[in-house]
């Protein structure tokens, strides 16, 4: 599966920081997304299905989905309480985080009810009678008070301060009534423990559905984050459980948001992979690198109950997921040598033997090593993949010959196409950023027999490299 | 009378010049003068941070003592400290050593302990809750410490309060006093605005920002009028402008509030004489100066004697607030 880097490095990080969640219990859940198994298919459709109706609520309702933020945004975490119900007396603050609580539970539940019917395991329910226990009175108010009404001996004790209370007011404090107003104090203090064990004991029974209805707020906060983003961004719900990957269009909003800060855009990438070894060539700085991230972030978004950036999306349930690539970001992660990147393959491979489907991804396998052997490691990837039944596999390398045994083979088109005249008037005068206007970053499913586009000494000349090099290349 | 001269503060802080200065019956006078006159009090004190709680749960029994109805914020640690019967109206997220901070409602006459936040937005999130329960009046248990001079950054008036427990020598103690009420009494500058910048010098009405003095010392040498100091001023942040003290000949020096000013009363003096004096963006009322003639450590003043020098150097001072003895407020 992939580590804290690689889900930084693909943009996963990116979508789960830009959910936006009101509750603790929501931000808990979208730290670590659940990652739907193989055989949870229906746990994941339940979990689209809920998506799918949220989406359509921002859109179409969307003053009660407001309503309903507002009403979640105050909501505390305060299962620590709950589960200390257990064990002791709750202090008066976190009594009166319970009744709190319950109280939001009295707004929240019928503003949920409304959109319960469509949504699939989620519920949230109104606990009236063990906010009677901790509001005898009645008040619904959102503070706090241990009530006369729980305990006669309290109320007396109270009576007697306040009279004790009135009398120095009226006479001054002597030593006597300063004396007898202390022990008062002291009892009041004895009995509004005892009176909390009693409500403590009271509510005990009640834990389990708190827990339940703290939780059920974090499954609709964390659906609704995703829905409201999906909506935000034009994500799409992917149909998972397909036997192909198909995905049109896909893009990455990490990605988007830095091109767009430098004025450019993401060009949108469309494949498909079945079983066995799917193969990207293309030139350096085409973007097979940005491809591989896009696929890897829409495959992980898709298992944990996502939207997928993307025109359309078919996706099958995949149990594990792999990426092997030498980026910054991976680097601290150890595979930047050759040994290591091989360990790494080794320990995935062995891994995943078993494993009901596969997804693994490697961005310039073999990169560290001679071409002439490299290219010989990369073809032996591509067949062992193909023989393995469970295994989606993505390799993208410039090395030649490996695209032959491919089930599909797409290229990046590069500079193939571009003009180069137009490219040097450009370099001239922006630099080598004008490269970027001239490269054609579209993935295109190509014949296994195409070779690797051959950009690197067009580039060097584009880049202006001294002719005193450039000259003396000889192909 | 300390009710007259509080009038219409709406957020009053009390602040000992030291421990046992008489700042809790100075606040004891205030809360029963207010709650007789049925006004709703709400209670807070400045955070001790980085104090350990048995430092301040093993001192005496708390003495600030308030009437039902009265708002109190303090570290849920400290409740049990107090006596009084309490209705928790708000947990406020915000931590101490001693717990979160949290809001009740005294629902009988009693003792409480205060133990408040020592961020000033955290305190100023605190009054504002103060006020949102119906208070009608703050009132802020405040105290000088080397990280800070109190509360003016917060609260529209200061009550200081100053005791024989300071110094063995009373003529210390009178002098310090009169210092520290000349930081709270600095005139307001006036269209100057808070700036970003740690230096800003302005020029001709222009303003050159910049992180250090040395960056400035073009605009400086062509004589600025107002050089404006973001944070905190201390005896370091003295020493560099004595440093350059001929290019400050007739510039007015800016702070942004009294509680930014760390510096001891000497070097103040010196900066005086050459500068076009010392301002800040946010003024604060100096409402009185109390004296407690009573030392914890035994060395009592004459209680005359003392009202008295503190008062002539308050004049010298240039600061106009009454002294008052604490026994009388």
């Amino acid at each position: 599966m992939f580590d804290s880097n690689q889900l930084s490095s693909i943009g996963f990080r990116w979508v789960t920081d830009n959910t936006e969640l009101l509750t603790p219990y929501g931000q808990e859940l979208a730290r670590h997304p659940r990652y739907y198994g193989a055989d949870e298919l229906d746990e994941l459709k339940a979990e689209q299905h809920n998506i799918g109706e949220l989406m359509t609520a921002v859109r179409e309702d969307t003053a009660q989905v407001n309503a309903l933020m507002r009403l979640m945004m105050p909501v505390k975490d305060i299962r620590r309480s709950i589960s200390a119900l257990d064990e002791r007396t709750l202090t008066e603050v976190e009594l009166f985080e319970v009744k709190r609580f319950l109280l939001e539970l009295e707004l929240l539940a019928p503003q949920i009810d409304k959109l319960s019917a469509r949504l699939e395991g989620i519920s949230v329910t109104a606990m009236p009678k063990a906010l009677d226990i901790i509001d005898p009175d009645g008040t619904r108010s959102p503070s706090f008070y241990v009530s006369d009404r729980l305990s006669e001996k309290l109320s007396a004790i109270r009576a007697e301060r306040r009279r004790i209370d009135e009398q120095m007011k009226r006479d001054g404090a002597s030593d006597e009534l300063s004396a007898r107003r202390t022990l008062l104090a002291a009892e009041e203090e004895d009995e509004n423990a005892k009176v909390r064990t009693e409500l403590c004991e009271r509510l005990r029974p009640y834990r389990a559905r708190l827990l339940e209805n703290a939780a059920a707020i974090g499954r609709l906060d964390f659906a609704l984050g995703k829905a409201r983003l999906a909506e935000r961004l034009g994500a799409v719900m992917p149909e998972v459980g397909a036997d192909v990957f198909e995905l049109k269009g896909m893009t990455n909003p990490r990605f988007a948001e830095a091109l767009s800060d430098k004025g450019r855009s993401f060009v949108p990438v469309s494949m498909e992979l079945t079983r066995g070894a799917v193969v990207i060539t293309g030139a350096n700085m085409g973007g097979k690198s940005v491809a591989i991230k896009t696929l890897a972030l829409n495959a992980m978004l898709a298992m944990c109950g996502f939207a997928v950036f993307a025109e359309s999306a078919r996706i099958p349930m995949i149990e594990d997921m792999f990426i092997l690539s030498e980026d910054r970001e991976d680097a601290m992660s150890g595979l930047s040598s050759f040994g290591g990147e091989m360990k790494a393959f080794d320990a995935m491979l062995r891994a995943t033997e078993k494993s009901r489907t596969v997804l693994v991804l490697l961005d310039e396998f073999a990169r560290g090593t001679n071409p002439h052997e490299g290219a010989a490691l990369v073809r032996a990837a591509a067949r062992l993949f193909n023989a393995r039944e469970n295994t989606y596999a993505v390799l993208a390398t410039h090395f030649d010959g490996v695209a032959k045994l491919a089930r599909l083979h797409y290229q990046v088109a590069g500079l193939r196409n571009a003009d180069p005249e137009k490219l040097l008037m450009g370099i001239k005068g922006r630099g080598a950023d004008a490269l970027a206007d001239h490269m054609d970053y579209g993935l295109y499913p190509v014949s296994p027999d195409e070779e690797p586009p051959r950009d690197a000494v067009k580039i060097i000349k584009a880049l202006g490299v001294t002719e005193e090099f450039s000259g003396l290349i000889d192909i | 009378m300390i009710y007259e001269l509080i009038g219409g503060v709406k957020t009053l802080s009390v602040i000992g010049m030291c421990k046992n200065a008489g700042k809790t019956t100075v606040l004891n006078s205030i809360i029963s003068e207010c709650e007789s006159r049925g006004e709703i009090l709400g209670l807070t004190s400045i955070g001790r941070d980085g104090e350990r709680s048995d430092l301040v749960t093993n001192t005496k029994k708390p003495e600030i003592f308030v009437r039902e109805g009265a708002v109190i914020a303090t570290a849920e640690g400290l409740l049990k400290e107090g006596d009084i019967s309490r209705e928790i109206l708000m947990a406020t997220g915000l931590p101490t050593p001693m717990g979160e901070i949290v809001i009740v409602r005294a629902r009988s006459a009693g003792y409480v302990q205060l133990g408040g936040a020592s961020i000033t937005e955290h305190q100023k999130l605190l009054r504002d809750r103060l006020f949102s329960f119906g208070c009608t009046r703050v009132l802020i248990d405040g105290a000088i410490s080397r990280k800070s001079l109190g509360t003016p950054a917060l609260a529209d008036g200061v009550i200081l309060s100053s005791g024989a427990s300071y110094d063995a020598d009373v003529r210390t103690t009178a002098e310090d006093t009169a210092f520290i009420a000349r930081l709270f009494s600095l005139p307001v500058s006036k269209g100057t605005e808070a700036l970003s910048a740690r230096y800003t010098a302005i020029s001709g009405g222009e303003a050159h920002s910049a992180d250090s003095l040395r960056e400035l010392l073009p605009v400086l040498k062509s004589g600025a009028e107002k050089l404006v100091m973001r944070g905190a001023v201390t005896d370091n942040s003295v020493k560099e402008l004595l440093n350059i003290g001929k290019l400050l000949n007739g510039t007015i020096l800016v702070a942004e509030d009294a509680s930014r000013l760390l510096f001891r009363a000497s070097g103040f003096e010196k900066l005086m004489r050459f500068t076009g004096g010392f301002e800040v963006l946010k003024g604060t009322r100096l409402i009185a100066v109390t004296v407690n003639p009573f030392s914890a450590y035994g060395n009592h003043y004459d209680g005359n004697d003392f009202k008295e020098r503190v008062a002539s150097a308050l004049e010298r001072a240039g600061v106009t607030a009454p002294v008052m003895d604490v026994k009388n407020v």
